[in-house]
């Protein structure tokens, strides 16, 4: 088991080092650079030139992917070519954020699908099981980003604007805490305090409603899965000895059938959360959640090589983490499985 | 029914109604509806068949349009009327292959019913020219006609801020959305099968290779890999050949899951007798690749690529919505909900409608995908399978 | 065919659509109610009764919703609007602006006073003698020649660089004594011209960054982190992308210290959802409001609606060196077949109100002193304009198309791709010239491609915009390229001999009678010339919490005077 997860960590290293090489080769193709951003009516052409040569774009491409490799093999990742600030600053800053939402969102899909999906199994070709499977196949197709707009559109019309959609944190929060800050910047006694009820029920309240438009799509496929397999094991011999055995149906599901019915659903666990980062990209975009998914569509967008690069690699990573811990995963739950 | 020389007209002699009264029901409402369209076409839009005839079909959009519009009124009514003809029960035993999978998909009634609206869908597409009630950038009054709400104004569902009619939007926007779904979705599992194919025939160091790339591609999320090749590229690109680039990325990024499940079905099937009589009796191995092995490999690809399309319109739908979309004026599902994004709460129909109908069709191919899933695995037992078999046997006895 | 299934289905149909169909009915209304606090203090007086702030009413937050956040602080190589008015905020210039009575002044800030000198080439600052830096370094007269030489400096890349262009090259800048500067002219130029380039920049401390490589001062934390300032407020915060936080100085030196404790800027990419949470009371101010929407937002009971004067315009420009618009006659039919005014009355008006005007040239109307009395305008003429364009030889073709000597009048119109207005703007001169058998094919690019393709002369006809400075300096439009001025925004190529007298000459007079007639003068023959067709001029507005009083709406900028605004003690949202 050891060598088989060093051999993957390997591999997920020399992987890493190819979609730097993909990323960058792809950067290149593009006749625009960072320096183009600058481009606007009233901006002197002659200034295009010298950022240019202040960001080191002029310099061949070879030299430049080198000096980014060298850095990042150091975990440094340069500065963004749009606003100067420190790489890993913004992605340390990003990343929690967007952590926070996407685990939210996976226990959210993992509690509820199970749910749904063994409902649905249990109650099998009942009213309940046919309506469910309409609506997850509903919420199964639908794209996020619209859920969210009509999220946004029916809690605006339901709570009258009572209900944050966009930020993070609501205006008292914000403003308490820099009053705080200011005051003891001064020396002064803060004149107001936040309770950590308080700071986590607003944070909370402008999670619901990305989580739900993030959390939705995936609850339905879940559930979809879910049913599938419970029905699998639900036909299995074992199964109905337990039933011949004379034990109740509800011991028979949730100590015999549910455990192993959720074998292939729990593997699904590592794949999910790069799958949720990355989906966060349009649900961020729309509620202004403050996280990766925002970062790297403004990086694209404003051709920030070095943020690019370095979120993407982020991505690669988890990607490959995922995989490895949904593999190992599926060896720990099912002891059929062995890896040489 | 047909008494010597006299052929007596009852409601069975509609395409379709057959059907609809005896055989796979929704397969008839399938058929039935192609009818309506067409039909509408030639009753209401006489004057826009004639105007065809005035257009030249290569010389711009809108004559290309009209001409494909009119090949589809005039060959498909006839096709619908030979797809709609009584055909004898399938015998008990001895059905053909072909034969059974059908009648294992006509046992889901939600399987037919993706398929007769995905085949409405695409014969929307064909007939945009002559359905739609205007072009879908004619803004009969910017001013006055703005914002129109559905039901009002003549528009049936309602007007942007433009005055544009919503509903032509959509019809002229499904042959964008849906054409780029069907190319994008054929060109990845045509790759997919055919770099499946070669890494589980070929093996060895082929076989790694090709697997270390489905793992590259496989190690960034789609999403973001398509967005870096957009931004990027569509700079190069004339606005027109953008659709185009569209299809190539999307093709690029998703062809890796069919080729992993070709590649483990080639993997199984490399061994079989029938390959290894094959290679005893001399047939080249692209002979073998593409004429044996090949055709048992189809059957998952298909479904996936069932699946795929609908997939496929998602993310396209979400390319819109970043901006990295077909540019306008061409209508996009997806384009339409950013468009109307603004709007949200003053014309809710703007952003409502557009999602509502990417959400159907979404939903058709996965229940077309699921139904080809369950009818083309014989391992597969339907429960109405099961019924049915339980009712001849009742019957038998 | 009944089977439980399509019972099920049909019942959550019903249900569905009565839910759909009461959302529809409802989403509509408008909000009840309001965060309206203090309802029954008179909106005029303050929190004693009289008109004028006091003490008590420093305090509370404003909070503005952006589009976009800054890049940056430092006067030198911020590049966005964000930014300047920020800067202006935390580390104010020589002298502060103002626009009154149509005509744009000065008035000192830094500087305590100024003197024009030796035929007028030289404009002398005195300084203020008490404004320290955050350190407590005092600012000197070095300070502002080192500012400049940065501004100067290739390596720095500072968009701000052609403001050195009319000042001596060897030595723009003398320092005569600690508190003593000297802009140092080639030309005696107008005096708001001259002051315009000299305080074109916000002041540097020497002292912090005269060692600092002068290729990274964009990553430097004076502007990222914590600019170095001396102005009525100071950043206590920065999220990029997020929020930005201001508070007030009460220490500062160059004007009274402002009322409002702190500004809060939330960065809400938005449009949509920036105005619902205006209208949800989650900000309290926001710009750039669409005309379409302000009635509206006049309908909302805690907010009131401003609206500035012309500063942005949209025009057409004719690549003149391209064949089909080199004739001067055959541009002036082109404009005369451009309905204008229809395009004002779908794009800009709402509810009969106009949120624009038709455009004579690049000043703007706002400089009442510059504007011609009563300008002739070519007419909506298509007929007449088919009628000079065939007296020209252009015939229809076969298909419709004007044509003469085998070509047909076709071209491309360029526009960028995310602006709605120039959207459907170009839709209607597509429209109106197809109607006299012009043929314009319309290409949208993006915003970064597009002006580029300007800069670099490669386009044939682009509808594009300015947004007009309050001082005028048509150099860099209108005159003609020579070897040492490069005209960068003289995207169309126009050179007029007699335009470039003008321009020199209005440029270095400080007559003002003699200023006017040269502008108006050169506005006529420009207009006589149509190397443009000048669309319209568009106002701006923007929304404010009624609590918020001291707003006076002025071309200048939205934030006019923010320093002065106020709200009275008991009106006050946030205690702290």
């Amino acid at each position: 088991m050891t060598t088989f997860i060093v051999r993957r960590l390997l591999i997920g290293v020399i992987l890493l080092g190819c979609v730097a090489v993909l990323l960058f080769v792809l950067q290149e193709l593009s006749p625009y650079t960072a320096a183009d951003l600058y481009i606007r009516p009233d901006f002197p052409p002659v200034a295009i030139d010298q950022i240019t040569k202040q960001l080191g774009l002029d310099r061949p491409p070879i030299e430049r992917f080198g000096k980014w490799l060298w850095a990042a093999c150091q975990f440094n990742f340069g500065r963004s070519l749009h606003s100067g600030e420190p790489v890993s600053e913004m992605v340390l800053t990003a990343l929690p954020n967007t952590l926070l939402l996407s685990v939210v969102a996976l226990v959210m899909i993992f509690v509820f699908g199970v749910l749904v999906g063994v409902f649905q199994a249990v109650k099998q070709y009942s009213t309940s099981d046919v309506g469910l499977t309409f609506v997850t196949l509903f919420f199964y197709s639908m794209p996020s980003f619209w859920l969210a707009l009509m999220l946004v559109m029916i809690v605006s019309w339901l709570a009258g604007g009572q209900w944050p959609i966009f930020g993070m944190h609501g205006d008292e929060i914000q403003i308490k805490l820099s009053a705080i800050q200011e005051a003891l910047s001064h020396g002064r006694a803060p004149p107001t305090s936040i309770g950590f009820f308080e700071y986590w029920t607003d944070v909370g309240q402008h999670l619901l409603l990305p989580a739900i438009s993030l959390g939705i799509p995936p609850i339905a496929g879940v559930a979809r899965y879910a049913r599938s397999s419970m029905l699998e094991v639900v036909t299995q011999d074992y199964v109905r000895t337990a039933r011949a055995k004379g034990l109740s149906n509800r011991v028979v599901i949730f100590r015999h059938a549910l455990r192993n019915a959720l074998i292939p659903v729990i593997t699904l666990l590592g794949l999910y959360l790069p799958f949720l980062m990355s989906g966060a990209v349009l649900v961020e975009s729309i509620f202004g959640w403050p996280g990766m998914g925002r970062l790297i569509v403004d990086a694209i967008f404003t051709m920030d090589f070095p943020v690019v690069m370095a979120t993407s690699l982020l991505l690669a990573v988890l990607v490959i983490l995922g995989n490895l811990v949904a593999d190992i995963l599926y060896t720990t739950v099912d002891p059929r499985i062995r890896y040489g | 029914m047909a008494e010597s020389g006299k052929i007596k007209l009852t409601w069975n002699t509609f395409p379709g109604i057959w059907q609809l009264r005896e055989g796979p029901r929704l397969l008839g409402l399938m058929i039935v509806l192609a009818w309506m369209q067409c039909l509408y076409c030639l009753v209401f839009r006489f004057d826009r068949i004639i105007a065809t005839f005035g257009m030249s079909p290569f010389a711009n959009r809108e004559g290309f349009q009209h001409w494909q519009a009119l090949l589809t009124v005039v060959f498909v009514p006839p096709l619908l009327a030979f797809l709609g003809r009584k055909t004898p029960p399938l015998p008990r035993y001895g059905k053909s292959n072909w034969a059974l999978v059908r009648e294992r998909f006509n046992y889901s009634g939600t399987a037919q019913f993706g398929l007769c609206f995905i085949v409405q869908l695409y014969l929307v597409f064909f007939l945009a020219a002559y359905l739609a009630p205007m072009g879908f950038d004619t803004q009969p009054d910017a001013v006055m006609l703005r914002l129109k709400p559905p039901l009002e104004a003549g528009y049936l569902l309602g007007s942007d801020r433009y005055s544009r009619d919503v509903l032509s939007r959509l019809i002229y926007g499904s042959r964008i959305s849906l054409s780029i779904g069907i190319l994008a979705v054929s060109l990845s599992a045509t790759i997919g099968t055919l770099v499946g194919l070669i890494a589980g025939y070929y093996g060895s160091w082929i076989d790694t290779l090709l697997m270390r790339l489905v793992d590259l591609l496989l190690s960034v999320p789609r999403l973001v890999l398509l967005l870096v090749m957009l931004a990027l590229f569509k700079a190069h690109v004339d606005p027109e050949w953008l659709i185009y680039l569209i299809i190539s990325v999307l093709a690029v990024t998703g062809w890796m899951g069919t080729a992993r499940i070709v590649r483990g079905e080639v993997l199984s099937l490399r061994e079989r007798d029938f390959v290894q009589a094959g290679r005893a009796l001399g047939f080249g191995q692209i002979r073998l690749i593409f004429r044996h092995i090949a055709p048992n490999c189809l059957a998952p690809v298909i479904v996936s690529a069932t699946l795929g399309v609908g997939g496929t319109i998602l993310v396209e739908a979400a390319l819109s919505f970043l901006g990295l979309g077909v540019a306008p004026p061409v209508p996009t599902w997806g384009g339409m909900v950013t468009d109307g994004k603004e709007y949200l709460t003053k014309a809710w129909w703007l952003t409502t409608i557009p999602g509502l109908l990417i959400v159907f069709t979404v939903t058709c191919f996965n229940l077309l995908g699921d139904g080809l899933r369950d009818a083309l695995d014989p391992k597969v037992v339907l429960h109405k399978q099961v019924e049915h078999g339980l009712e001849e046997e009742a019957e038998a006895e | 065919m009944i089977t439980p299934a399509f019972r099920t289905l049909s019942r959550l149909a019903v249900v569905a659509g009565i839910g759909l169909a009461l959302a529809a009915c409802d989403v509509g209304k408008e909000p009840t109610g309001g965060q309206d606090q203090g309802a029954n203090a008179d909106p005029q007086t303050g929190s004693d009764g009289n008109l004028h702030p006091n003490a008590d009413d420093i305090g509370d937050t404003l909070r503005v919703g952006l589009r976009a956040g800054p890049d940056g602080f430092l006067g030198i190589v911020q590049n966005s609007a964000t930014g300047q008015m920020l800067s202006s905020l935390i580390q104010p210039g020589l002298v502060d602006s103002d626009f009154q009575d149509g005509k744009l002044t000065y008035l000192p800030l830094l500087a305590t006073r100024w003197e024009f000198s030796q035929n007028d080439k030289k404009l002398t600052f005195y300084l203020r003698k008490d404004v320290t830096w955050p350190d407590g370094h005092p600012i000197t007269a070095r300070d502002v020649a080192f500012t400049i030489d940065l501004v100067g400096d290739p390596e720095v890349a500072s968009p701000r660089q052609s403001s050195l262009e009319k000042m001596d090259h060897e030595e723009p800048v003398t320092v005569l004594d600690d508190y003593t500067v000297r802009f140092n002219f080639t030309v005696a130029y107008n005096h708001t011209t001259m002051i315009a380039n000299a305080a074109s920049v916000e002041i540097v401390p020497e002292h912090k960054l005269k060692d600092v490589p002068r290729g990274s001062l964009r990553t430097h934390p004076f502007h990222k982190k914590q600019p170095f300032g001396h102005g009525p407020y100071t950043l206590q915060e920065w999220k990029p992308k997020e929020s930005l936080t201001l508070i007030r100085n009460p220490d500062v030196k160059t004007e009274p210290p402002a009322y409002i404790q702190r500004i809060l800027i939330r960065i809400i990419p938005e449009y949509q959802t920036q105005l619902k949470a205006l209208q949800n009371g989650q900000i309290d101010l926001m710009e750039a409001i669409s005309a379409k929407d302000i009635d509206e937002v006049k309908t909302w009971p805690d907010v009131t609606v401003y609206t500035k004067g012309y500063r942005f315009m949209d025009y057409i420009g004719w690549n003149l060196q391209n064949d089909l618009f080199k004739d001067r006659d055959v541009r002036r039919a082109l404009t005369m077949a451009i309905d204008i005014k229809k395009m004002i009355r779908a794009l800009l008006t709402f509810n009969g109100h106009a949120y624009g005007t038709q455009a004579y040239s690049t000043l703007t109307p706002e400089l009442t002193a510059y504007r011609a009395k009563a300008p002739t305008f070519l007419p909506y003429d298509p007929d007449k304009a088919k009628r000079i364009l065939r007296d020209k030889g252009w015939k229809p073709g076969p298909d419709g198309i004007l044509m003469k000597d085998g070509k047909r009048f076709e071209f491309k119109l360029a526009t960028n791709n995310e602006n709605p207005r120039r959207a459907q703007a170009v839709v209607m001169v597509e429209q109106d010239l197809k109607k006299i058998g012009i043929k314009a094919n319309i290409e949208k690019y993006e915003g970064v491609k597009f002006f580029a393709r300007l800069d670099h002369k490669q386009f044939e006809a682009a509808l594009a915009g300015w947004s007009a400075a309050l001082f005028v300096d048509p150099s860099d439009i209108w005159a003609t390229p020579t070897a040492k001025e490069k005209r960068p925004f003289n995207f169309c190529s126009y050179s007029n001999p007699r335009v470039d007298e003008l321009i020199s000459k209005g440029l270095a007079t400080s007559d003002p009678e003699v200023e006017r007639k040269c502008w108006i003068e050169m506005q006529n023959i420009i207009y006589e010339d149509q190397p443009y067709t000048f669309l319209f001029w568009r106002s701006e507005s923007f929304a404010c919490n009624k609590r918020f009083r001291g707003i006076k709406p002025n071309v200048l900028t939205t934030y006019y005077k923010l320093p002065k605004w106020w709200v009275p003690k008991a009106e006050h949202k946030f205690k702290f």
